[in-house]
């Protein structure tokens, strides 16, 4: 047969017939088919999986394709395929049996190995008796993948006679494992735990074994979710105290286990060999070492009761007992600490003095004193917590120097634009060398090609695409007006970003930077900071604005609505200023001139948001066609936290929204001015974009007047989302710089975001709120009234804000942290929030640890009324002991 | 990759013996000795046999897995064991090459009874790891790494063989680690329980959010934003392995490599130290960092054969001293010492803050030529690639020209991979280009 022929044979006759000839052939003479048949079969597949065309020649029959790189292709070149090419109108079993290929055991092993799935695919092959079984975990794994119920008979007895015990040595990982197969039942479906069972209570089983073989498993560190399969079936399978006391060495061994849930196991059982003497006292207190340092507080109270059982029941290990009970003071619950402490005194301190006296400093302060007489030493020192941060006073950005200095910025932004002081440089850097760059024939090759690469594929950033278009019109040295033409195919309606995004504003901006360099002009950027704070002098921006006067040139209206939205509260009495331009009248405006005002609504928007005092002003209004917050109307803005329930009542869910009066109905796309302050659904939170480079960016718009910003912070959280990168910690970047006192929407993002579920958002926002007490930017009072709604809304538990306020005590603000909680304190017994005791007694301690009284009589009334028992009844208590 | 045969007579054990349990850790027998290479007693075994479970949960471990590899790879990869004269040293890397680990043990932890020098690889399965767990610090135990020193008849049906494909990046990441190790400097120390406490206080669950940590008094903190004299860390659930250690220990020693990011968190229990060391993001390998670049591309190699002839499996290398034994100029040997160091015959000791020699048991030929930012350096220098313009360099590169210029900080490129990277991962193509072009007109 020729090759020719072979090609005309598997491409014209169906699968049956393909096969029937080439088992004829003998497999030396198959194997010279090997390569086109191989080569159409991913023609084939291709055209299956990518939808690529058609192979030519047509295919009749693609089964026969298959068939035939079967019965041509060697082992290795079937494992380079990512699976296994099995046709369905001839059996697996028969294509073996006929060809008698020398891949099978290969192939066999090589793929079941790869996917579990693989087992059932050939599964016949083994019984048939034309491979042997591959002994690989993926055999133990099939069975964890199907429903027992629907296990074979032949399945079963290969179970029994051996493979059961691998379910003990084989954890299984993703979908498939013995966790996970009985999580998922359908009701009255049993699982494999129930089946060993019945197959041990019917003899088919060695009980003895199961139950070793599932200590065994808890032995070998599986990852938590998995080894519960193991200590609930130990608990199913119920062994009786006998059985138990053999085993008693097993359960002490493992409360040195790294999952906690099987110490938690295991603790039960040497409880209750504890407790019927099946222990060995000595033995149990050196394996209780890990338990009395575990996390889980019961775990440790239930260990420290066995180290008094295991001196009652040997006297002569109190001393070593003692040293025992000091490692339960590693524990963060002043209540263990204080049953450790208590346990210590029982047993005598005098030969743990030394011990006791590590952990006075790291103790609560409720149990301090107590630890400082035992150990015997003096006075507590209290460390110093505060955290020393780069200094959040304000230093000066400087501008770039050189033209290579404004490349390699640009560079360095276009891959990473964290931080959008550095992206503002670079567009200053693109605005003063720009033109000098362009002269340069090869200083541009790099930005070229790059800025291609990033605006193909820009990612989720906006603002990169922004900077990516911007570097292309640079390089390209072509107006970015002319490349966003060409882009968009010269159609009016097409946006490169999203609708209402603050980077619209910016991408028009950088349209009138990159008219200007073309012309060859030099000249600053309006808007750059020129401080960390984000805000422009004034001094500064009327040097840039004189300047382009110098130059002849009208400055771009927004970069002057971003630079005079940035504009610096101080230093703003300058006396008389030109006033020949718009753009010379809106600065005169906004530094308290009376002058004239539009005709450019997006301008005089900004200058009415940068003016102070902020006054509502008609001729400004009436620029725009309706009321438009923070365009001649102050916008008033108020925080609304709800609890919504689902229609069955099943769910609930946090619901904040921060509507804003006058509502805005305008559909002006490049107003930075309004700041997104939209009324209209699903755009509350566009403006500032969805990754953290936008936000950050956006960060900068306001500086002075952050409110806007934090608003739509407050509507863009979602409090139960997880992320690796979580976008929503750029909302938190202005507490981290030089700005104003924080106002009511501020203090909500810090109360709200401190609650997050993402912890890298609720420590930011700790670490923030602590920041700025220190600095004295965050009152009580403002904190209090944010927090309340939050709290009284009784949408989150309220234990996120025990620890959060912990925290922030933690970093040196807790006498903050104290005066929040009592402020908090002044709600109806009816009110009362869930789980309040944690936050009473991290007020508590508190008090303690700063040595003061409960004088509040709003918060003492509270206490006295609070109902409930356990840790609240407990510390309202404790607290109102505080008031004398 | 390297296909890498580990042969085992046996598999790792401890064993009860009439003394105690005998930790018999099988060594690789591709390396062929008449005894085995150490045969002690365990004078701390809680604290050796729980450091020796951390490197294998390491060695274990993938702390980031990219999309496209399937995480099954390197699960067999297993610990480097070095005898020296005076330290015995195992050693592991994560999958994802982005954690080291090293046990040090001094002679003052062993009662040595035998010992020859030399590196091995360790058979660490994981039953043997569910068996180290149940070490106290009561327990007699000895430690044997060799063959002949378990007692049960092996023959050659019984030898262990375990194929493992390890990618060319995990074992350049144990070269490259020593580098970054060698530049760090120290950021703060912690006494046993305020390690603990801070090691308890880290994130549960999986974490690659930067955080700093500072030492405030006698504890440390997090913080989100850097503050003063703090070290970097992200990723720190790797830290988690110490956790179960820290109660052991004297003290934790953190020490940090400011260029690079990579810190090193050392639990020291006296005359033991375990170090972890993190480099600075978890989905970035050690192998990638380029730290020894520039010396590699250097065309000097004279000094190396002097040195190595020196190297002698001593625990403590003097850059002193192989000056005067070598007759070599000081920065002769420096460059050798990182040549050898990337080579996988040095490791660092910040203990000592002296390279140490040992000889990393894979076949390590291959790599040197394989590095393929300095493949593609070569190839540009090869072509002329670089031209001088005044002070600065221009390199072309496809169709690109790239300037290089030299600044206070060091050299600057105006390609995408230094805007990323600014000099956190060594060197760009374009700057070795243009290094081997002065290396050359220097020559």
């Amino acid at each position: 047969m020729t090759e020719d022929e072979f090609l005309a044979l598997i491409t014209s006759r169906s699968a049956k017939d393909v096969f029937e000839r080439l088992a004829n052939l003998s497999a030396k003479e198959r194997r010279a088919f090997a390569k086109p048949a191989m080569t159409l079969f991913k023609k084939l597949d291709r055209f299956w999986i990518n939808a690529e065309s058609l192979p030519d020649p047509k295919v009749k029959d693609g089964e026969a394709v298959t068939i035939a790189v079967l019965a041509t292709a060697s082992g290795s070149e079937l494992r380079k395929l990512s699976f296994f090419p099995r046709p369905g109108k001839v059996g697996l079993v028969e294509i073996v049996r006929a060809l008698e290929p020398d891949w099978t055991q290969d192939v066999v092993d090589h793929f079941v190995e790869d996917r579990v799935f693989y087992v059932d695919q050939f599964r016949p092959l083994w019984e048939a008796g034309l491979c042997k079984r591959p002994e690989s975990d993926a055999i133990i794994l099939a069975y964890y993948s199907r429903w027992v119920g629907g296990l074979a008979k032949s399945d079963e007895s290969r179970l029994l006679g051996g493979d059961v015990w691998r379910f003990f040595e084989v954890e299984g990982g993703g979908e498939d494992s013995l966790a996970n197969h009985d999580k998922y039942l359908k009701r009255g479906q049993a699982g494999w735990a129930e089946r060993l069972k019945q197959y041990a209570d019917a003899g088919k089983l060695d009980r003895q074994r199961l139950l070793d073989a599932s200590l065994d498993a808890l032995q070998r560190d599986f990852g938590q979710y998995r080894a519960g399969w193991y200590s609930r079936f130990h608990v199913l399978m119920a062994p009786d105290a006998g059985e138990m006391a053999v085993r008693a060495d097993r359960y002490l061994r493992l409360l040195a286990s790294s999952v906690p849930p099987t110490v938690s196991f295991s603790m039960k059982h040497v409880q209750v060999l504890d407790k019927a003497g099946a222990v060995d006292a000595a033995q149990m207190l050196t394996a209780l070492e890990p338990a009395l340092q575990a996390r889980a507080k019961g775990t440790v109270s239930a260990a420290l009761k066995l180290v008094l059982n295991a001196v009652k029941r040997q006297p002569n290990l109190r001393e070593r007992a003692a040293r025992m009970a000091v490692l339960a003071l590693i524990s963060e619950d002043s209540g263990v600490q204080g049953k450790a402490l208590d346990a210590i005194e029982s047993l005598g301190a005098d030969g743990v003095r030394r011990e006791l006296a590590e952990y006075v400093d790291l103790v609560a302060p409720s149990v301090r004193a107590r630890i400082a007489a035992l150990a015997d030493v003096g006075a507590v020192a209290l460390p110093d917590m505060v955290l020393e941060h780069e200094a959040t006073t304000s230093r000066p950005v400087v501008p770039v120097g050189s033209e290579q200095e404004a490349l390699a910025l640009f560079l360095t932004v276009l891959e990473a634009p964290r931080d959008p002081f550095e992206v503002e440089r670079a567009i200053d850097g693109v605005s003063r060398f720009g033109a000098a760059l362009q002269a340069d024939d090869k200083a541009l090759s790099p930005l070229l090609k790059r800025a291609k690469q990033v605006s193909a594929s820009p990612g989720d950033s906006q603002l990169r695409f922004v900077l990516a278009l911007t570097g292309r019109a640079l390089a390209e040295r072509v107006e970015l007006g002319t490349l966003l033409k060409k882009e968009s195919g010269d159609r009016s309606d097409f946006r490169f970003v999203s609708e209402l995004s603050l980077q619209e504003a910016h991408l028009a901006r950088n349209v009138a930077v990159l008219d200007r360099v073309s012309k060859g002009l030099s000249l600053p950027l309006l808007a750059l900071p020129s401080e960390t704070s984000g805000l422009v002098r004034v001094a500064d921006l009327l040097s840039r604005l004189a300047a382009f006067r110098d130059a002849g040139v009208e400055p771009d209206l927004q970069d002057l609505a971003f630079a005079l939205m940035r504009l610096d509260p101080e230093g703003r009495d300058v006396g008389e200023l030109p006033l020949e331009t718009q753009a010379d009248r809106a600065v005169a405006y906004v530094l308290g001139q009376n002058v004239k005002t539009g005709p450019s609504a997006d301008l005089w928007g900004a200058a009415w948001c940068a003016r102070l005092p902020r006054e509502a002003d008609a001729r400004v209004a009436e620029l725009f066609a309706k009321p438009t917050p923070d365009c001649g109307v102050p916008a008033a803005m108020e925080l609304e936290v709800n609890r919504e329930v689902s229609r069955d009542g099943a769910y609930s869910w946090i619901d904040v929204e921060v509507p804003a009066i006058p509502h805005n109905e305008i559909k002006s796309r490049a107003l930075p001015a309004v700041f997104g302050i939209s009324n209209e659904r699903f755009n509350n939170a566009t403006c500032c974009g969805y990754t953290f480079i936008d936000i950050a960016w956006a960060s900068l718009t306001r500086p002075a007047d952050p409110e806007p910003f934090f608003r739509i912070g407050l509507i863009h959280q979602d409090t139960w989302q997880k992320l690796s990168d979580n976008h929503t910690r750029a909302y938190l970047e202005p507490f981290f710089r030089p700005g104003p006192p924080v106002g009511p929407l501020g203090a909500g993002v810090l109360a709200y975001y401190m609650a997050c579920e993402d912890k890298s958002v609720s420590s930011l926002a700790v670490e923030a709120t602590a920041v700025l007490c220190n600095e004295g930017r965050l009152s009580v009072d403002t904190f209090v009234v944010a927090l309340k709604k939050f709290l009284m809304s009784h949408s989150l538990p309220t234990t996120r804000w025990t620890k959060a306020l912990k925290g922030v005590a933690d970093m040196g603000a807790g006498a903050f942290a104290r005066d929040v909680i009592v402020g908090v304190l002044d709600f109806a017994p009816e009110e009362t929030p869930r789980d309040i005791g944690g936050l009473l007694e991290v007020c508590f301690e508190l008090h303690l640890g700063e040595g003061s009284k409960l004088t509040n009589p709003a918060a003492i009334a509270c206490l006295t009324s609070i109902p409930g028992g356990g840790k609240t009844a407990r510390f309202s208590k404790k607290l109102l002991g505080l008031t004398q | 990759m390297i296909e890498q045969v580990y042969h085992y007579t046996h598999p790792s054990q401890l064993r009860a013996t009439r003394h105690g349990p005998d930790l018999s850790l099988a060594s690789d027998q591709n390396i062929a000795l008449e005894k085995g290479f150490l045969k002690a007693r365990v004078l701390y075994p809680d604290v050796t046999a729980k450091s020796l479970r951390a490197i294998s949960e390491i060695v274990g471990a993938r702390f980031y897995v990219p999309p496209s590899m399937l995480a099954k790879i390197l699960r067999e990869a297993d610990p480097v064991a070095t005898v020296g004269a005076s330290a015995v040293r195992f050693e592991g890397f994560s999958a994802c090459c982005s954690a080291y680990i090293r046990l040090d043990l001094d002679d003052g932890a062993l009662d040595v009874e035998n010992r020859q020098k030399g590196t091995t690889n360790v058979d660490f399965g994981p039953e043997l790891r569910g068996a180290l767990s149940a070490v106290t610090s009561d327990t007699q135990m000895g430690l044997s790494i060799g063959a002949e020193a378990v007692e049960i008849v092996t023959d050659g049906d019984a030898i262990i063989e375990k194929k493992v494909s390890l990618p060319l990046r995990w074992v350049k990441g144990f070269a490259e680690v020593q580098v970054a190790i060698a530049g760090m400097e120290p950021g703060f120390s912690l006494p046993k329980v305020s390690a603990q406490r801070f090691l308890r206080g880290l994130p549960r669950g999986k974490n690659d959010q930067l955080v700093w940590v500072a030492g405030a008094g006698p504890v440390a903190r997090l913080s989100a934003r850097e503050t003063k004299g703090a070290v970097p860390l992200r990723g720190s659930h790797r830290l988690r392995v110490l956790e179960p250690l820290a109660g052991l220990a004297d003290s934790l020693d953190v020490h940090v490599n400011r260029a690079t990011g990579a810190t090193s968190w050392a639990l020291n229990f006296g005359t033991q130290r375990l170090w972890l060391v993190l480099n600075g993001e978890p989905w970035r390998g050690f192998s990638g960092d380029g730290g020894l670049l520039s010396g590699i591309a250097r065309s000097d190699k004279s000094g190396v054969a002097a040195v190595r002839a020196q190297l002698n499996w001593q625990d403590r290398i003097d850059p002193a001293n192989l000056v005067l034994t070598t007759e070599l100029a000081p920065d002769v040997v420096e460059i050798a010492l990182a040549e050898l160091a990337a080579g996988g015959r040095l490791g660092f000791d910040l203990e000592q803050a002296a390279y140490f020699h040992r000889e990393l048991p894979f076949d390590i030929s291959r790599i040197e030529g394989l590095n393929p930012r300095l493949k593609s350096a070569r190839t540009l220098h090869e072509k002329g690639a670089v031209q001088w313009i005044g002070e600065a360099a221009e390199v072309v590169s496809s169709d690109v020209i790239h300037k290089v210029t030299q600044t206070d900080s060091g050299w600057r490129c105006t390609c995408p991979w230094f805007a990323k990277n600014g000099g956190q991962r060594g060197p760009c193509k374009h700057m070795l280009a243009v290094e081997m072009d002065l290396d050359q007109r220097d020559d």
